[in-house]
C-alpha cells in the first residue's frame, strides 16, 4: 500500500508534466509523413510508367505490322494488275504470232470490239474527272508505276507522246485509272475470248505465276506474324520459405542462446536465439513478353513485382518488437522488381492442350522490406534494410498447360518453382539464407 | 474533441487533422519522452519518431482504449528503442543479473513541483530511470518490463527497488534544502 502511495504521487505529478516542443519538430514530422506518401506514389508511378511503356510498345509494334501488311497487300494488288495488263499485252503479241486468223477477219472483230470499247469509254469518261478526253488503253496501263517520276504514253491523234508527271499528281490519277483499267481489262478479255482461243493457256501460266507470288508473300507475312512479340499478364501465388539449404528446409537459428548447438549460422552466441522462420504467402505479378525462336521454343521476358515473405513469432507491443514472450506472428515482406529471362519449350505433340516447360533466370532488385533484425543481446527487433543484398539472381521453372490455345487469348496454368541463388543477407538474421518459392503459375497470353 | 473524426481524417492524410492531433498531444508526449532521456534534444527526437509511427499505425487503433494512452504507449516504446539503439545510452542500459542488496522501503510525501521531480528522475542512471518510469509511472509489471528490456523479472525488481530508494533519498534531501528557503519566503 505504502509503495503504491509513493508511486501514485509520482504518477500524478508526472502526468501533469507538459513541455511545448519547438516548431521545427512538426515540420520534420510533416516531411517524414510526406516522404512515405511520395515513396508509395513513386512505386505506383513506376508501375504505371512500365505498363504504359509496354502497352505503347505493343501498340506501335502492332501498328507497324499492320502498315507492313497493308503495303504488302497494295503491292500484291498492283502486281496483280500489272501482270493482268502485261498478260493482255503479251496476249496481243502472241495473238499476232500464233493466231492464224486472217487480218481482215481480225480487223472486223477488232472494229466491233473498238465500237464496243468506244461505248464503254464514254461511260468511263464520267469517272475520269482529272483528265477528261484522254482514254487509256492496255499499253498505258503497263507503264503506270509508283516511282518518283512516271511516264505515261498517250495516243493523241494517232501520235505517241511521252509526258512526265510528278508522283503526287499521279497518285490521284492512278486511283481513277485503276477503275478504268478494271473495266478495260474486262473489255479486253472479252475481245481476247472472242477473237483468240489459244492465249488462254498463257493466261493460265501468268495466273499460276501470280498465285505462286501470292503464296510466297502470304508465307512471309505468316512467318512475320509467328515471329512477333506476344504480350501477357501473369500472377503466381504460393508460399515462400527461407533457409540455408537448397529447398530452404534448414531453418536453424542465425543466433543461438548459450549452450545450444548452432552449425549453420555465424559463430555467435547470444542471450536470445533467432526465431524459427516459417513459410508465408508470396506472389508474383507482372507483364510478360514472348517471342518464337523456333517452332517449339519461345523466349520469354517481362517485368514482375515479386513479394516474398517469411514469418516468425515475437512479442508485439504497439509497434515495438521483442524476442521474449513471443506470441504474435510477424510477416516479413521482401518486395522485388524482377526481370525474368526464360525459355519456353513445348513438350509432346498434343495440339488441344499443349504442355510447356519454362525455365530460366530472374534478376531482381529489392525495392522495399519490412523485415526485422534481432539484437541478440537485448532481444529487441529492429529494421535495417542496409544488411540485405539488394540485387538477387534466381532460377525459375514451371510446367504449364495451355488452355484455349486455339482462341485469341490463351491461358497458361501450372506449378512454378523459384530458387533464389543469391543470399538474402551476408549478416544478421538472414545470414546466408535464401528464398524458395513454390506456387501456381497463371498467365493470360494476349493475341493468337 | 471528436477523436473518431480526427483519427478518420488523419487516416485520410488530411494535413489539418494531422496537425491538430499533433498539437493536442505533443506537449504531454514530450513530457513522457523527456522522462526517458537525458536531454530535451533527445526527447524531441523520440517525439518526432513517435509521431511518425503514430500516423503510420493509426489504422490499427480500434478505439478500444483512450487515444492518448495508445499514443503514449507508442512514445514509450519509441523511447525504449531510442535508448537501445543510441550509443550514448546503450552502456547504461546493460543490466547486471547480479541481485542488488535490499534497500529500506520508506515512503515520503512527494512535496516537489512536477518539473523538479522529473529532473530528479532524469538524474537517475539510465537503467534505473527506465525501469522506474516503466513501473512507477506507466504501470507495467516487472514481468512485462523484463520482456520489453530482455532481462529477467528479478533483475527488473531489484533495479527498481534501488532506483526507488535512490530517488526517495534525493527527494528527501531536496525537500530539506528547499524548506528553509520556503519558510524564509513566508
Amino acid at each position: 500500500m505504502e509503495e503504491n502511495k509513493f508511486e501514485k504521487q509520482v504518477q500524478q505529478k508526472m502526468d501533469e508534466l507538459q513541455i511545448q516542443p519547438s516548431e521545427s519538430i512538426w515540420e520534420k514530422i510533416e516531411v517524414q509523413i510526406g516522404k512515405k506518401k511520395k515513396r508509395k506514389w513513386g512505386v505506383l508511378i513506376l508501375f504505371l510508367c512500365i505498363g504504359v511503356l509496354l502497352s505503347g510498345t505493343y501498340c506501335l509494334w502492332n501498328a507497324g505490322r499492320q502498315e507492313v501488311s497493308k503495303n504488302t497487300n497494295s503491292e500484291k494488288s498492283i502486281l496483280k494488275k500489272n501482270s493482268n495488263s502485261s498478260s493482255v499485252k503479251e496476249n496481243k503479241i502472241v495473238q499476232q504470232q500464233i493466231n492464224p486468223v486472217p487480218e481482215s477477219e481480225n480487223k472486223k472483230n477488232n472494229d466491233v470490239a473498238k465500237d464496243e470499247e468506244k461505248g464503254k469509254e464514254k461511260q468511263n469518261r464520267s469517272f475520269n474527272t482529272s483528265r477528261p478526253g484522254h482514254p487509256f488503253n492496255s499499253v498505258e496501263k503497263s507503264t503506270i508505276s509508283f516511282s518518283g517520276r512516271k511516264k505515261i504514253k498517250e495516243d493523241i491523234h494517232g501520235k505517241t507522246e511521252t509526258e512526265t508527271f510528278p508522283a503526287e499528281a499521279l497518285q490521284s490519277q492512278v486511283a481513277n485509272e485503276n477503275i478504268i483499267r478494271d473495266s478495260l481489262n474486262a473489255n479486253e478479255k472479252k475481245i481476247n475470248i472472242d477473237s483468240v482461243s489459244k492465249p488462254v493457256v498463257l493466261d493460265k501460266i501468268t495466273k499460276q505465276q501470280d498465285t505462286s507470288k501470292q503464296k510466297t508473300m502470304a508465307e512471309t507475312v505468316r512467318h512475320s506474324v509467328k515471329n512477333r512479340w506476344k504480350f501477357g499478364v501473369l500472377f503466381i501465388g504460393g508460399i515462400s520459405g527461407v533457409g540455408t539449404d537448397f529447398l530452404a528446409l534448414d531453418n536453424s537459428p542465425a543466433y543461438s542462446s548459450p549452450g545450444s548447438l548452432n552449425l549453420s549460422g555465424p559463430p555467435q552466441q547470444s542471450r536470445f536465439s533467432s526465431p524459427v522462420m516459417k513459410a508465408a504467402f508470396s506472389f508474383v505479378t507482372g507483364l510478360s513478353a514472348e517471342k518464337n525462336i523456333s517452332k517449339k521454343i519461345k523466349f520469354v521476358s517481362g517485368i514482375n513485382f515479386r513479394s516474398s515473405s517469411a514469418s516468425f513469432k515475437l512479442y508485439d507491443s504497439a509497434g515495438a518488437y521483442y524476442a521474449r514472450g513471443a506470441a504474435n506472428k510477424y510477416i516479413n515482406h521482401f518486395n522485388f522488381i524482377e526481370v525474368p529471362l526464360s525459355l519456353k519449350i513445348q513438350i509432346g505433340k498434343v495440339k488441344n492442350l499443349p504442355m510447356l516447360w519454362q525455365g530460366g533466370i530472374s534478376i531482381s532488385e529489392l525495392i522495399s522490406s519490412n523485415a526485422l533484425q534481432l539484437n541478440a543481446s537485448t532481444g529487441y527487433y529492429y529494421k535495417d534494410n542496409s544488411l540485405f543484398n539488394k540485387t538477387q539472381i534466381g532460377f525459375n521453372t514451371a510446367f504449364l498447360l495451355t488452355l484455349f490455345s486455339t482462341q485469341k487469348n490463351s491461358v497458361l496454368i501450372g506449378p512454378y518453382l523459384y530458387y533464389d541463388a543469391s543470399k538474402i543477407a551476408n549478416e544478421g538474421l538472414y545470414y546466408k539464407r535464401h528464398f524458395v518459392f513454390t506456387g501456381l503459375h497463371t498467365a493470360i497470353i494476349l493475341g493468337k | 474533441m471528436d477523436y473518431k473524426k480526427l483519427v478518420a481524417d488523419c487516416i485520410k492524410c488530411i494535413p489539418d487533422a494531422q496537425r491538430q492531433l499533433y498539437e493536442h498531444f505533443a506537449a504531454a508526449m514530450l513530457g513522457v519522452c523527456f522522462r526517458y532521456t537525458k536531454s530535451i534534444a533527445d526527447a524531441e527526437d523520440v517525439l518526432q519518431d513517435g509521431f511518425v509511427k503514430v500516423f503510420k499505425h493509426l489504422r490499427s487503433y480500434k478505439f478500444e482504449g483512450e487515444l492518448g494512452g495508445w499514443i503514449r504507449k507508442i512514445m514509450v516504446n519509441t523511447a525504449l528503442n531510442f535508448l537501445k539503439t543510441n550509443k550514448k545510452y546503450q552502456y547504461d542500459l546493460s543490466f547486471s543479473d547480479m541481485p542488488l542488496h535490499p534497500v529500506s522501503v520508506n515512503d515520503p510525501a512527494v512535496d516537489l513541483q512536477t518539473k523538479e521531480l522529473s529532473e530528479l528522475i532524469r538524474q537517475l542512471p539510465t537503467g534505473f530511470q527506465t525501469i522506474f518510469n516503466l513501473h512507477a509511472i506507466e504501470g507495467y509489471s516487472h514481468v512485462e518490463i523484463a520482456s520489453m528490456l530482455g532481462i529477467s523479472d528479478g533483475t527488473s525488481r531489484s533495479q527498481y527497488a534501488r532506483a526507488r530508494a535512490l530517488l526517495i533519498d534525493w527527494i528527501e534531501k531536496f525537500s530539506l534544502k528547499e524548506q528553509p528557503e520556503r519558510y524564509g519566503r513566508k
